[in-house]
């Protein structure tokens, strides 16, 4: 049985490549508050008939934050469901195993993020919650597949 | 469950690289299933039994608790 519900090998690399970039540029743009590109950004100043027709006030939007979550989103959706060099039944075990463990985890650190974060804090466990549960997953797939069986007394006859 | 792949590969002089690669799997796979980590499926067993000239229930064994 294949399992045709993953993505070609290629995007690992690619991934593993855009989300540095991504993540970057997300944090620029929510931590320090930076646009990274200027010119994704726009203004409408009011005295246009169409601005003055659908908005009250001057309007002015960016679209930095939006294209840095999808990339970063995007790359980490690449990194974890890339196709294995052998996708075999172990590693679509593995795949699942490490799927439900990022669920409990990453509701686990909800959990606990709910108990410690108040108010408009709170909607940034929200965003974060986005990528952790991507995140954890990767981690726990390729620790399982790749470094736990380096530690096992069979690896070699 | 048990199995005796280790000693079959030990007789036929054969590496875990090579019996994946005679079976269609990755080497971890083989790796997990001498570790007692992972079942394999019936298709899978019976692949590694027809290699080594044996049936499934002479490589494969349950034990207790299974």
């Amino acid at each position: 049985m294949k399992n045709k519900l993953l993505l070609p090998r290629i995007c690992r690399p690619v991934g593993c490549i855009i989300f540095p970039l991504g993540a970057a540029w997300l944090l620029a743009g929510y931590v320090f508050n930076q646009k990274i590109f200027p010119f994704l950004g726009y203004n409408i100043k009011k005295g246009d008939d169409l601005v003055n027709f659908i908005f009250s006030k001057n309007f002015s939007a960016d679209f930095n934050g939006e294209l840095s979550i999808l990339v970063t989103l995007f790359s980490l959706f690449m990194i974890a469901f890339s196709r294995e060099k052998i996708e075999d039944e172990y590693v679509r075990s593995t795949r699942l195993h490490a799927l439900q463990a990022s669920v409990y985890v990453n509701f686990l650190l909800v959990a606990i993020a709910s108990i410690l974060f108040y108010s408009f804090s709170y909607v940034y466990v929200l965003q974060g919650n986005m990528y952790s549960i991507l995140i954890i997953y990767i981690l726990i797939f390729n620790y399982n597949l790749h470094i736990k069986p380096r530690f096992s007394k069979s690896e070699k006859l | 469950m048990k199995n005796t792949i280790r000693v079959e590969r030990a007789i036929k002089d054969m590496t875990q690289a090579e019996l994946a690669q005679k079976v269609d799997v990755s080497r971890q796979t083989i790796n997990a299933i001498e570790a007692a980590k992972y079942v394999p499926s019936t298709v899978l067993a019976l692949k590694i039994a027809r290699l080594f000239g044996k049936t499934v229930n002479e490589v494969f064994e349950l034990e207790e608790g299974d």
